[in-house]
């Protein structure tokens, strides 16, 4: 539990002493061990509670839905930078209505990955910290690398491509490998293989929706799950209705999903999203030379076309 | 009758002053647009020939009051026909301009945005081929000046571009609304039929309503919706919800065939480009996760290759009984999974 470099810290009060911004959003410890819990601070003299280290795994950006009209500050990591850059992209938020603590950021710890590593339920993690570049469990220290996210693991954009200020030492990118090696794997299946990966992976999901309403892209105001007139989904864990849900969630992410793993963070089943919606980036990129969350100016692959895209598969 | 004193040569100056609306006198009145546009199968009182007559005229209320001037789709299938060179699509609009600033409106259908839900992202005003939606500030609930998409009812043609940009659903099209779509595709519950003794495979075929040229094929098309292929007209391939096809096979259909107009081809100038991408992620992205791509096809039809739906639809049945019957999705298989299940628990 590291408290915010006193520069940032001050500069942070200062714009909510100001009334620059409204509301800044940050992390202070929570009560569950690993894991910090989202701030919301409404005034200067409560930036002492902020802090960063690596359980803020938290992608605050998915929060600036119910703020629009608001001047928000917040903390962005390198991927939650990316969403910043759809949620511009999209008309969602303007630059000038945000202020941005931007963080280099080594990675995030997955409880998840740590109750694995020790053979207990994540529910049973107790008395753990951060020392160092371990982490540690009661007894047991683990080294840091072994308990990322595995898309922090993978991670190229570990530095905020916006920010107004920026904090925490540069992070050299150690990953040479292919980003999306998991996804080319499940490419080599069979189909029959490929279903029986795809529906393995999701059978556990319950419905719950965290994907969703971790996602800083699922902002509409009705999204299909709700709608009726057509219900175009029915609510049951039947299995084809989990499929359906889905599907059509990654897909409506086409060209959109920034990479930022929020779903998959969020998801209580740990389920990995990644593998599907790493796909559509992967094939957004191939086909049509797009990624997402890079460029405020670059228009969305479904929102524009050339003559020449790819027409082959068309008879 | 026509009375000399309705004529207004005003009037045909005015449009003529219009950009595009230079040429309403050089038309020798043949048909030839007439006799070519493709708007006429489903507006028949649309006739170029006669507006641009009657324009020529100097008919002013009589050519302005006309719910026909707002028909034309600037397809421009009757440009290079026409044996004057006419571009008679920037004429019509010439017309539009005119009747605009007089204070007509064009009687719709048109497309409709929901303020409440409407997020501003702008998606359906950078799809528009019209650029008939505009983002304008306006007081919804809490927000005094949020920015929310506005259609233009004079400038839009209906295509449903838009509502299937619109993630959230905030854009419909009230003749071709995805209800009806759907329940076109399933209607009489066609595919749930389990007295079909055969296995042959049944077919979806969403057809843009204007990729089929001839009148001839288009009455043949229609003869052939039977009980393993069931045809769905929509205004255009980008009208295509990407939902109406992974519905398609949660219905329990074997295969869903697109059809659209080649590029170059649109009646909405670019519809089938949006298409041709959307569908192409979709088509990539379910077969990744094991619905063989085979099962959704997409194909262009033009006025070039008469009989070709038929033969299409032949050819996909052939591959898709190669395929079998389709599973993954079927709500109808998972129903009998889940109820032999129960069977078994019992």
């Amino acid at each position: 539990m590291t408290p915010l470099p006193e520069p940032i810290a001050l500069q942070i009060a200062a714009w909510l002493a100001s009334g620059e911004i409204d509301l800044f959003i940050g992390y202070e410890a929570g009560t569950v061990p690993l894991h910090a819990t989202p701030a919301f601070l409404r005034k200067p003299e409560e930036v002492s509670r902020l802090i960063w280290d690596a359980t803020c795994e938290t992608n605050l950006t998915a929060y600036l839905k119910n703020l629009r009209g608001k001047k928000v500050g917040l903390m962005i990591k390198g991927c939650d930078a990316r969403a910043i850059v759809g949620l511009i992209q999209e008309r969602q938020w303007q630059r000038e209505n945000l202020r941005l603590v931007g963080v280099n950021c080594p990675g995030v710890v997955d409880r998840l990955a740590v109750a694995r590593h020790l053979g207990i339920g994540v529910e049973e993690i107790a008395d753990a910290s951060l020392e160092g570049e371990k982490v540690r469990v009661g007894e047991i220290t683990l080294p840091f690398d072994e308990v990322l996210y595995p898309m922090c693991r993978d991670c190229t954009m570990h530095a905020p491509i916006l920010y107004d200020l920026l904090m925490g030492p540069e992070v050299e990118s150690t990953f040479q490998g292919d980003p999306f090696a998991h996804v080319r794997e499940m490419e080599a299946l069979s189909p029959d293989e490929r279903w029986a990966r795809f529906t393995e992976e999701i059978a556990p999901c319950t419905l719950c929706l965290a994907c969703r309403n971790a996602c800083p892209l699922c902002y509409c105001a009705v999204c299909f799950v709700e709608r009726t007139m057509p219900a175009w989904f029915t609510p049951t864990t039947a299995p084809e209705d989990i499929q359906f849900y889905q599907i059509v969630r990654t897909f409506h992410l086409a060209g959109r999903c920034v990479g930022c793993g929020a779903c998959t963070r969020a998801c209580p089943m740990g389920i990995d999203l990644r593998l599907f919606l790493d796909k559509l980036r992967l094939d957004t990129l191939e086909l049509f030379g797009y990624e997402a969350g890079v460029s405020v100016e670059a228009r969305p692959p479904l929102t524009t076309y050339r003559e020449e895209d790819p027409n082959d598969f068309i008879l | 009758m026509i009375r000399s004193d309705q004529m207004d040569r005003r009037f045909i100056k005015e449009i003529m002053a219009e950009p595009g609306g230079e040429h309403l006198l050089t038309c020798w009145s043949c048909g030839t647009c007439a006799a070519t546009c493709l708007v006429r199968r489903f507006n028949p009182a649309f006739n170029p020939r006669l507006i641009l007559h009657k324009a020529g005229l100097g008919l002013r209320e009589a050519v302005l009051s006309s719910a026909e001037i707002w028909a034309c789709s600037a397809c421009d299938a009757c440009y290079p026909r026409c044996p004057q060179g006419i571009h008679i699509s920037q004429v019509m609009r010439a017309i539009r301009n005119v009747a605009i600033r007089a204070g007509y409106e064009a009687p719709g259908p048109t497309a409709q945005v929901d303020a409440n839900r409407c997020s501003g992202c702008g998606v359906c005003a950078s799809v528009c081929p019209y650029e008939a939606i505009a983002l304008v500030p306006q007081a919804v609930r809490e927000q005094p000046q949020k920015m929310v998409a506005q259609v233009n009812r004079n400038l839009c043609q209906a295509c449903g571009l838009c509502v299937v940009a619109c993630l959230g659903s905030t854009i419909t099209l009230e003749h071709v609304n995805d209800i009806e779509v759907l329940s076109r595709m399933g209607a009489g519950d066609w595919l749930l039929r389990a007295d079909l003794a055969d296995e042959e495979p049944r077919l979806i075929a969403l057809v843009c309503q204007w990729s089929i040229r001839s009148e001839r094929e288009n009455a043949q098309v229609r003869a052939m919706d039977d009980e393993h292929l069931r045809v769905v007209f929509v205004p255009c391939s980008g009208r295509v919800n990407p939902l109406f096809i992974i519905e398609a096979l949660r219905l329990g259909a074997d295969g869903v065939l697109l059809f659209g107009c080649p590029p170059g081809d649109c009646h909405y100038l670019s519809g089938n480009y949006y298409a041709r991408r959307r569908l192409t992620l979709l088509r990539r992205y379910l077969d990744y996760l094991g619905i063989e791509k085979e099962r959704i096809l997409f194909f262009w039809l033009s006025g070039a290759g008469v009989g070709r739906f038929a033969e299409v639809v032949s050819q996909a049945t052939k591959t898709l009984r190669r395929l079998g019957p389709a599973k993954r999705l079927n709500m109808n298989v998972n129903a009998i999974t889940t109820l032999e299940r129960l069977e078994e628990i019992r």
